[in-house]
């Protein structure tokens, strides 16, 4: 089979990064057909991997000149189907931008290619006393410019915010080729306006970051680790309202369902969770050591409080892996149910929750579907998890039907369609769930400005124009 | 002549929305006088008043509580849009650790209510009691807060702002975790009344801590002070905040105010590892008497006749400070040393020069100046934020897409 490039662009693209970094062969394409959601498969015309920032402009250039759609992309491991080249499109992928360019531990900022694994710069940062905080699940793989792209979240994010709060500076390539530098060291975060955090979070529909300046916090001197079980999710959740409302700020509030429970403990991944709890809630306090017994005392009051029926306390770094282990492992539990899972994402206000999870079990049900929940409880950040096999093409409707209806339950409760996994192509169809005509409106002027001929990542995060309903 | 803004504004609205000619006096924006000043309770009155502007070919410029109104003069003709009367709060949570309020409430309104459930809005901009949720989503500014708990563009997690063309959107939403579609709620915070007018905002709120306590060190001169400034921003804890001020809160010499909350046991523990060996030097205080240290901490420089804000990485501080005692006669200087900025009050007029240098040095450091407060003569020959590059085009097109007509703070973000 021919390339999809034109001889000569192929030829141009070659001789900017280098001839094994030009991905054509239909065979290596495959890798590239989807990302973490598999239920998209697209595949690129080719694959760019350039290794410096200026190796991506000129190929950027070389693009916008043929009229080229682009696609940024880093570990693929995002779970809306961002990282999907469109129609035509190439990908331009960070997999050799991984050099960890500055580290300022008096500063407390570290400057980073976009392709270097979010893990690989804690390992990094941990001879110094500093990590970075936002820690997605994703966190051995996913990049730093993947992370920039989503606004990325995890576990943490309770206490310590999302991606976007720890991003003070980035280099950005725009559609035309143009090198931008958006914040960066030492530049007033109150001068004018916040281009890095309008920036953060537009899932390479603005441009590619290729570097990124990252603040850096000191290692928690301490951390306590707890993980109450529950006969019924309520209580779960009742507890978590009992922790915030009692002026507690756990670093994490985390709850699996008993579903969860069930496919983690059927699996080789078992935490040793007990078979028959309603749920778990997995509560963590991190920072000066001296507060920390006290914190956490209270919360397994208030655990017990609420019908907590075992608190197991964590007193080693060993047992406290223990701990997280069936929540780190949580989606990978479900391989053996069924071939495919959706993890669903959305956010309601953390009062809503067990309002919210009633809703979900119940259009579960009407739909003859497994619903499995994994939350970021602290911040009302809910993970639905619906299995099935994609080949069934009649399950597949059931699910999107499901998905949908969860969605507008979030949405009526006062939430949001996604707390961390963006909109991508998946989500599009439930904008308009949330935003009006003018909001849209808005935010595609925001992305004319960044991308005037709409040659970045096109056909993601907005609908177009005239919404049409999709199947 | 052209129908004063006065008159066609007195068209458009009911009588308690209008400021008689009589009461301008207070409004001045950049040394230069409204025409009127209107004080709208709806979004339907802010929309009629940005048309009959752009009709009538004069600029609007949002102000709250006059806190930080910048030191530039509007362009021509223009109103002041007072954001006075849209003033409730819509929907406190408790539980859900969020607030959604209208744009003119007071920080000290909020403040008052929230205290009452043991929880704050974390942010200490200068003279934060009179200043107003817009005015605060508007600057953009956490005072010395920042570093420790982020800033406005962290906190405010919903919008609803009326652009310059008069669109009312409805951006983010009232959860902690919101990435559905771009986010322009981070491109409204700090922009300063040039992209839209801030109506209505929710914020993320935090419990209050149990103890808050203000350390104290002070000095003759800066250079022992500096060095423990080094030490807080190096140690294995990040206190609340820490200010160098001079002269120090008792009005001379100079000292390094550390804010540090937590439990009781813990803010122990965390003034020993941020002072190391000057523990024994430093003084502390709690309850009434450290709010008022924090008070005066939080106003101090923001209001002498020219009063600029350096920046620059927090280990060049000693740098920064050179450079700022080389350029004008200093009276008064607050420096952040967790986020480098540094705040400066001048009593006399500086000369244009000299600042044009101190901007060089600065950016020379990587840093940047902002005029903060300043005289509009002094104005007119040296611009308030240093120039913008590329990002600046980007700003100047994306307040294109938002404020077509250019009717919203004209002179401001545009050098």
């Amino acid at each position: 089979m021919n390339s999809l490039l034109s001889g000569s662009l192929e030829q141009k693209l070659r001789g900017i990064v280098g001839g094994d970094h030009v991905i054509t062969d239909p065979g290596r394409l495959l890798v590239y057909e989807s990302d973490g959601l598999t239920a998209y498969r697209w595949l690129p015309r080719a694959v760019v991997l350039p290794g410096s920032t200026a190796e991506m402009a000129a190929v950027v250039r070389l693009l916008h000149e043929a009229g080229i759609p682009m696609t940024p992309r880093g570990a693929g491991t995002g779970l809306s189907g961002g990282a999907l080249a469109p129609e035509n499109g190439v990908i331009l992928g960070t997999a050799r931008m991984t050099r960890i360019l500055s580290l300022d531990p008096v500063n407390r900022v570290a400057r980073v290619e976009a392709g270097v694994v979010n893990n690989r710069l804690g390992d990094a940062l941990r001879p110094h006393g500093l990590y970075y905080a936002p820690d997605p699940s994703s966190q051995p793989v996913c990049t730093l410019g993947g992370n920039v792209a989503e606004n990325a979240g995890g576990p943490h994010c309770l206490k310590y915010g999302v991606t976007s709060r720890y991003i003070t500076g980035l280099t950005v390539v725009l559609s035309d080729g143009q090198v931008v530098e958006l914040g960066g060291s030492g530049s007033d975060p109150e001068g004018r306006y916040d281009l890095v955090g309008l920036f953060v979070g537009s899932e390479g529909c603005f441009g590619i970051a290729t570097e990124i300046e990252v603040r850096l916090l000191p290692l928690p001197e301490g951390v306590r680790t707890m993980l109450a079980i529950f006969t019924t999710i309520e209580e779960a959740a009742s507890a978590v309202t009992a922790i915030i409302s009692g002026g507690l700020l756990p670093a994490a509030l985390e709850i699996l369902d008993a579903a969860t429970i069930k496919a983690v403990e059927a699996s080789v991944f078992a935490a040793g969770y007990p078979k028959d709890a309603g749920a778990v809630l997995v509560v963590e306090f991190d920072g000066t050591d001296a507060g920390l017994d006290a914190d956490a005392e209270r919360a397994v009051a208030l655990c017990e409080a609420d019908g907590a029926r075992e608190v197991r306390r964590a007193t080693t770094a060993a047992e406290r892996i223990a701990l997280w282990k069936g929540r780190k492992v949580a989606f990978g539990a479900f391989g053996r149910l069924a071939p495919d899972l959706i993890v669903q994402d959305a956010t309601v206000p953390r009062t809503k929750l067990t309002e919210v999870l009633h809703r979900i079990g119940e259009i579960g049900d009407k739909h003859g579907l497994k619903v499995a929940n994994v939350f970021h409880a602290g911040d009302g950040n809910l993970h639905p998890k619906l299995t099935f096999d994609r080949r069934n093409a009649e399950q597949l409707a059931r699910v999107e039907a499901a998905s949908r209806e969860i969605m507008a339950a979030c949405v009526a409760a006062g939430g949001t369609i996604t707390g961390e996994h963006g909109v991508g192509v998946d989500k599009r169809k439930y904008m308009t769930l949330i935003y009006g005509p003018a909001e849209l409106e808005a935010m595609r002027d925001a992305k004319w400005v960044f991308d005037p001929p709409g040659l970045m990542n096109p056909g993601k995060v907005i609908p177009d124009p005239e919404p049409r309903e999709e199947p | 002549m052209s129908t004063s803004a006065g008159v066609a504004m007195a068209g458009l609205l009911p009588a308690e929305a209008l400021r008689g000619p009589g009461e301008l006096e207070g409004w001045t924006v950049g040394g230069a006088r409204p025409e009127a000043v209107v004080e709208p309770s709806s979004v339907d009155e802010i929309r009629a008043v940005l048309a009959a502007a752009a009709s009538g070919g004069f600029a609007v410029v949002p102000l709250g509580g006059r806190t930080d109104p910048g030191p530039e003069s509007p362009r021509g003709r223009f109103v002041v849009l007072s954001t006075r009367r849209l003033a409730g709060v819509e929907d406190y949570q408790p539980a859900d650790l969020t607030v959604a309020a209208s744009a003119g409430a007071t920080l000290a309104t909020l403040g008052a209510m929230l205290a009452e459930r043991a929880q704050w809005l974390p942010v200490d901009p200068p003279y934060a009691p009179e200043k107003t949720l817009g005015g605060l989503v508007a600057t953009g500014s956490a005072g010395s807060l920042g570093m420790a708990y982020g800033t406005p563009r962290d906190h405010v997690l919903g919008l609803s702002v009326v652009t310059g063309d008069g669109r009312v959107l409805h951006l983010g939403g009232r959860v902690m975790k919101n990435v559905a579609g771009f986010d322009l709620v981070k491109l409204m915070v700090g922009s300063r009344g040039t992209l839209g007018i801030v109506v209505s905002a929710s914020l993320r709120l935090f419990p209050r801590p149990v103890e808050d306590r203000a350390v104290i060190l002070e000095g003759d001169g800066l250079g022992a002070l500096l060095e423990a400034a080094r030490r807080v921003t190096t140690a294995s804890v990040v206190p609340a905040s820490a200010v160098l001020l001079s002269p120090g809160p008792a009005g001379v010499g100079s000292a390094l105010l550390i804010r540090v909350q937590g439990a009781s046991a813990a803010v122990e523990a965390d003034v020993a590892k941020l002072l190391g060996r000057s523990v024994d030097m430093a003084r502390s205080q709690q309850g009434s008497e450290a709010q008022r240290t924090f008070e005066t901490a939080r106003d101090h420089a923001a209001r002498h006749p020219l009063v600029l804000r350096g920046f620059a990485l927090p280990g060049l501080l000693p740098e920064v400070l050179s450079a700022v005692h080389d350029a004008a006669p200093v009276a008064a200087l607050a420096a952040d040393v967790m986020s480098g900025r540094v705040r400066v009050g001048v009593e006399a007029s500086a000369d244009v020069v000299a600042l044009e240098r101190l901007r060089a040095r600065l950016e020379a450091l990587g840093g940047s100046l902002v005029v903060e407060r300043g005289a509009p003569e002094l104005l007119a020959g040296f611009p308030t934020y240093g120039p913008g590059g590329k990002r600046a085009a980007l700003g100047r097109a994306l307040r294109a897409r938002f404020d077509p007509g250019g009717v919203l703070s004209t002179g401001r973000f545009e050098t």
